[in-house]
């Protein structure tokens, strides 16, 4: 086995998937070929850059005789640019703090932590896949949970320090997801947008809109706005819709010039390219995103659909007490909703109405 | 639902919740890059560089190589198991991304922005210029001072930044100064001012 870059496999709550850290000072966690009972859901997800434009002016970093920086606009995590730094795996019970390198991992199963856990009165079962990375001064927290209702629950956790010359500076974190959702396999799906138009049935009071594009797109909460990856070919049974995932993602914060959507429909075209290396060559922004979001999606046979999703955070640092020597750790995130995927059979009725069950 | 444990790090692991596709192709395209296969694949993407005999082996970087699962054309075909290489030439600052399979290149391409994570060897070249340069060595000869690496660049050229920062207790406490190194011409161009 190598230090980095193998595919460890772990399974729990319903679902099989592998696990890998291809870099240790690049792009963090990637999760490969999740299937939920029996079916293929993912076949790559990853979090691998973020855009961090900062209020500014900011003071240099380095020497007082330096020049301010004329960029005030971080890109992090795979192909780092703009004084940006890669995600820099850390032994996964490091502490929360701008560590030294003492805590950088040496193996990848020293970075990753795998929890399964029993489903209770309240929660169903899941399976969760975790890791830590330094960048600079702040640190990532990438998680994956995989539950047994099929759903999935990506987020990014935000630790470490505010910045060491300019703590009093509010940011906002742009952090990139690239999804490849495979519905019981790829290449029949369709991308899809969900409009609440209002209450009344007997007329359109909601829309799901297939894309017969590929682009972007900006949430709308006024209409509930969502997406959709859906197979054509896929069902439970006859007469039951095709099999899909949702994408709902919590309005926390807007666009701006570096981060321009919240969601860009495109398609496969290879497992070395297009992976975020690139983003932020031209203006320290995502603007090679529209590069390669650009063409027609086939609607009639489906498509091999990739999605990145956008998930923001204005921080507004407390530097003068809570963070004023860490950063508690900020957890911001999306979920991934099957619809039509599978029949969940109910797991939690108890034996006995009268006494509540142990873990009550 | 059933009760099984994980298998964590198991390279070809499976439950009964794997798909098809996992149970029959997991075993073989998942596998790790051995040692003898990755050099193997490096030595053939070097080579195929090399047949432009204009190429200065000295300017070149070879980044390690990695496994690439791709998708095959038809989805119940089984998935292929390629190695990536990638070969910076410093001369003309592009990548070369090249795929190799059985030892032979099946894919090679250049790319004018693409921008490798920095390797080990490249911080080790930069952290010796540094030790070097009379603005920085004595600061890097304190054991309680470590580099932060970070990349200044907007990535074109193969700079790699640098940030002395002094550790107390496993922890960063101080930023002392920075640094800009670029690889391709082996000079620091940037701090100690």
């Amino acid at each position: 086995m190598a230090s980095w870059g193998d595919y460890h496999a772990v399974s729990g709550a319903g679902w099989n998937l592998f696990w890998r850290i291809p870099d240790p000072k690049a792009g963090g966690l990637e999760i490969w070929w999740a299937d939920f009972m029996g079916k293929r859901v993912l076949w790559k997800g990853s979090q691998p850059f973020a855009i961090v434009p900062y209020h500014h002016p900011l003071k240099p970093t380095g020497s007082s005789s330096e020049p301010p920086p004329p960029e005030f606009t971080f890109k992090d995590g795979l192909g780092a640019k703009c004084t940006g730094a890669p995600f820099t795996a850390l032994k996964w019970w490091a502490p929360n703090a701008w560590n030294g390198s003492v805590w950088t991992a040496p193996v990848d199963t020293q970075a990753v932590q795998v929890d399964v856990e029993a489903q209770t009165s309240f929660d169903p079962a899941s399976l969760t896949v975790t890791a830590k990375f330094q960048c600079g001064w702040y640190q990532y927290v990438h998680r994956w949970e995989f539950n047994s209702y099929g759903e999935i629950h990506v987020e990014l956790g935000m630790g470490g320090q505010l910045h060491p010359v300019n703590p009093d500076k509010a940011h906002v974190h742009h952090m990139y997801f690239r999804i490849d959702l495979d519905i019981d396999g790829f290449s029949s799906d369709v991308f899809e947008v969900f409009t609440h138009h209002g209450f009344d049935d007997t007329a359109l009071a909601d829309e799901w809109r297939v894309e017969a594009a590929q682009g972007k797109h900006l949430l709308d909460p006024t209409t509930a706005r969502k997406f959709r990856i859906r197979d054509l070919v896929s069902t439970v049974a006859t007469n039951v819709e095709p099999r899909g995932y949702e994408i709902e993602i919590p309005a926390q914060g807007g666009t701006d010039s570096h981060s321009t959507a919240d969601v860009w429909a495109t398609v496969y075209r290879g497992n070395n390219v297009d992976q975020g290396e690139t983003v932020g060559t031209a203006n320290c922004g995502d603007k090679e995103l529209d590069g390669i979001a650009s063409g027609p999606l086939d609607t009639t046979t489906g498509s091999d659909i990739v999605a990145w999703v956008v998930v923001r955070h204005h921080h507004e640092p407390r530097l003068h007490t809570e963070e004023a020597t860490f950063l508690p750790y900020h957890y911001e995130g999306f979920h991934l909703t099957p619809r039509a995927f599978s029949v969940l059979r109910p797991e939690d009725r108890q034996g006995d109405p009268e006494h509540p069950p142990r873990d009550g | 639902m059933t009760d099984e444990p994980i298998t964590q790090h198991s390279p070809a692991g499976l439950s009964s919740w794997a798909s098809r596709h996992t149970r029959e192709f997991a075993a073989t395209v998942l596998v790790p890059l051995g040692s003898e296969e990755s050099a193997a694949a490096a030595r053939t993407a070097l080579e195929a560089v090399l047949a432009d005999r204009s190429v200065r082996p000295e300017r070149l970087t070879v980044f390690p190589p990695q496994i690439r699962v791709e998708k095959p054309l038809r989805r119940d075909e089984p998935p292929q198991r390629l190695v990536w290489v990638r070969v910076r030439d410093a001369d003309r600052g592009v990548v070369h991304e090249i795929t190799v399979a059985d030892d032979v290149v099946v894919e090679h391409e250049l790319n004018e922005h693409g921008a490798p994570p920095f390797t080990d060897d490249e911080r080790a070249a930069g952290r010796r210029l540094l030790e070097g340069d009379s603005r920085f060595g004595d600061v890097l000869a304190d054991p309680t001072v470590e580099i932060d690496w970070f990349n200044p660049d907007h990535g074109h050229d193969r700079l790699l930044g640098a940030r002395l920062v002094r550790v107390d207790d496993t922890r960063v406490v101080d930023v002392i100064d920075s640094a800009v190194i670029d690889l391709d011409s082996g000079a620091v161009v940037e701090g100690g001012d």
